[in-house]
């Protein structure tokens, strides 16, 4: 152990130095014209610690000191794999469907929130599956087409009054056609230069939805989007229907849960299709793959429409959970600077 | 009287030269940007995408010397010699820290694919700007500018003694960057190191000294590019680097990347178009045209406008 400490402290103490010249500028220069240290040598310390720990867990764990702790707990974990194993797969499915089914009833509205959040990531993360993941093509204007879907359902409902079921595949089909549209031009590129061209897509997507006032209103979003209804019979006084308006965030976490559950289930299936095997086949080698006979220029387009659909499509309710304004469906990191 | 001034062309004509002035300025910002990447990329093949970060904590940093001076009172005594004081730190400081980036994040990924490289750069980027938001703010900061108004007045033509001090600073940065790659024995080693990293290591240049130095150099016009920036529009944001930065590095593409001519080209031809476009078609989509510009450059001629062919990998 302190054979490798010997090794390391050298670069690490040169990386804290650093570090605090990095940090020091920014917090210790005062506009009054005073200096001061405390609250970057504060800061400084708590990184400093936190790295050290770090630091030397990870050479205590290399040199084989942490073995007493380590052994039993990879010993718990063996057990626990091999006990999991014995189940077959359907049980842990079912575990995980009725423990999602009945999560609202024990929980509270931020929790719940929350978990509308995981399963709008759970779609998003499988649409850029497919693109990135089984594709290869690496798409970082992809948050474009959830702006679409987001849009779409919003301007629908408040203009037209197009209720949520009918405009759910509507936004997902005018997604796909944006994926076909930003991906047509971009098919013929690879790597870098497909991340920047997507990457400028994705912000010119972003800065008209940001401009075009008389359609979008612009950074003040749409206010007024209905949330979900569903018809329910009705039997006070005779056989009827009453159109319920789900407003609760509970009916809103079941619908994301339900397309949750479709998105996993389609991009499973299309994964071991023979289409996903031949978008793996253009991600290893595309050329090879072209060879063989996959039409290349089709798939990598079906990987766009395919991709954009699957935060198209969910993302309308993401309108209606985010306060009923479909600006804030867009996400944060690049937002304008001006 | 043979020529008869019409008033109406006059006004059109100063418009259009004020609007090439204001291009220029801002094509010079782009320019200094799009150094950063180009060489970058000319040396590791890598699109760093924390670029934009650096020139934003330049701008924060300036601001704070700017005003830690004006606090000591330098800034009435000897106001220029604060601007020139505060942009010597600020470059020094970015370069450090794009030094610190590289060996944090990049130099340990550099035999790994591409795309981890490239990720691991966007997730600098988003790192940076956080780290920029908590210690800052998130809340728009204003740039002492008030010392350096004025400027020069021909009728309707405005030139602002900022602009004329970025055209100026940006020309002599510019110069002295082409000097010192094509002219001394460090730029000779970079390009050598750009063409054959095994090769140059060979004849005794150390590759990851040279990396980091071209960080540093990029860096450091970036952070005077934020400065400039800062005082030019009369704040700073610790999101303001991530449209300049894809600007700019369109205008490195657009010049053809890897070139260092062809990213000062480049930048003067997106800022001028950026202005052109917002002076006589739409202010509000000025950020569109640069991008529009940037996916044709990129579909119709992927090498730029003085790029060498690439090879298949990198298209």
């Amino acid at each position: 152990m302190i054979h490798e400490f010997k090794k390391i402290w050298k670069s690490y103490t040169i990386g804290l130095l650093w570090l605090m010249g990095i940090i020091w500028p920014l917090l210790g220069i005062h506009a009054d014209g005073t200096l001061s240290f405390g609250k970057a040598f504060t800061l400084w310390l708590y990184i400093a610690a936190g790295s050290f720990v770090c630091l030397l867990l990870y050479i205590m764990n290399k040199s084989g000191n942490l073995a007493p702790v380590t052994r039993p707990l990879s010993a718990m974990r063996g057990k626990a794999t091999a006990a999991a194993g014995v189940m077959p797969v359907w049980v842990w499915i079912l575990a995980a469907l009725i423990a999602s089914a009945i999560f609202p009833v024990f929980t509270s509205r931020y929790a719940q929130d929350v978990a509308i959040s995981v399963l709008i990531y759970i779609c998003l993360g499988l649409g850029l599956n497919v693109v990135v993941g089984l594709a290869g093509m690496l798409d970082l204007g992809y948050i474009a087409f959830y702006g679409v879907g987001a849009y779409t359902y919003a301007l629908l409902n408040v203009n037209y009054g197009v209720s949520f079921w009918l405009s759910l595949p509507v936004a997902g089909g005018l997604a796909m056609i944006a994926g076909c549209i930003i991906g047509y031009p971009t098919l013929r590129m690879r790597g870098d230069y497909l991340a920047i061209v997507t990457l400028g897509f994705g912000e010119i997507v972003r800065l008209i939805l940001n401009n075009w006032m008389s359609l979008t209103n612009g950074p003040n979003g749409i206010l007024g989007v209905n949330p979900p209804s569903i018809a329910v019979p009705t039997f006070n006084g005779g056989f009827g229907i009453e159109i319920l308006a789900l407003k609760k965030l509970q009916y809103l976490y079941y619908i994301a849960l339900f397309l949750a559950v479709i998105t996993i289930i389609a991009v499973r299936h299309l994964n071991y299709s023979r289409i996903g095997r031949a978008w793996e086949s253009i991600r290893e080698d595309e050329t090879a793959a072209e060879l063989m006979g996959v039409d290349t220029f089709l798939l990598k387009l079906l990987a766009y429409a395919m991709g954009a659909f699957s935060p198209g499509w969910p993302v309308p309710f993401s309108a209606p959970a985010c306060a009923l304004s479909a600006r804030k469906a867009l996400p944060s990191w690049n937002q304008p600077w001006y | 009287m043979l020529y008869q001034a019409n008033p109406q062309a006059e006004e059109a004509m100063e418009y259009f030269i004020q609007q090439l002035i204001n291009g220029l300025t801002l094509g010079g910002l782009y320019a200094l940007i799009a150094l950063g990447y180009t060489m970058v990329y000319g040396v590791i093949q890598l699109i760093n995408f924390a670029h934009g970060e650096f020139f934003a904590a330049g701008g924060y940093v300036g601001v704070i010397l700017l005003n830690f001076f004006a606090g000591r009172g330098l800034m009435d005594t000897h106001p220029w010699l604060g601007l020139f004081g505060a942009f010597a730190l600020t470059m020094a400081y970015c370069a450090f820290l794009a030094m610190a980036v590289e060996k944090v994040a990049y130099k340990p990924l550099r035999h790994q694919s591409r795309l981890a490289v490239l990720l691991s750069a966007l997730g600098m980027s988003i790192f940076l700007q956080n780290a920029l938001m908590l210690t800052q703010g998130v809340f728009d900061k204003p740039y002492p500018g008030e010392k350096f108004s004025g400027g020069l007045v021909f009728g309707d033509i405005r030139i602002s003694v900022l602009q004329m001090m970025i055209v100026g600073l940006t020309i002599l940065l510019l110069v002295g960057l082409n000097l010192l790659v094509f002219k001394t024995r460090i730029g000779m080693a970079m390009r050598a190191t750009a063409q054959d990293k095994v090769m140059t290591s060979l004849v005794a240049i150390s590759s990851n000294r040279i990396i980091s130095l071209t960080f540093a150099i990029g860096a450091g016009l970036a952070a005077a590019a934020g400065i400039m920036f800062g005082l030019y529009y009369g704040s700073v944001r610790y999101d303001m680097g991530f449209v300049p930065g894809i600007k700019a590095f369109a205008a490195a593409v657009l010049g053809g990347i890897g070139n260092i001519t062809g990213a000062m080209l480049g930048g003067l031809i997106i800022g001028m178009v950026e202005i052109f476009g917002a002076g006589y078609i739409s202010g509000q989509y000025k950020d569109v045209f640069a991008f529009i510009i940037l996916i044709a450059v990129l579909y119709f001629k992927p090498t730029g406008i003085m790029g060498e062919n690439v090879d298949d990998t990198r298209v």
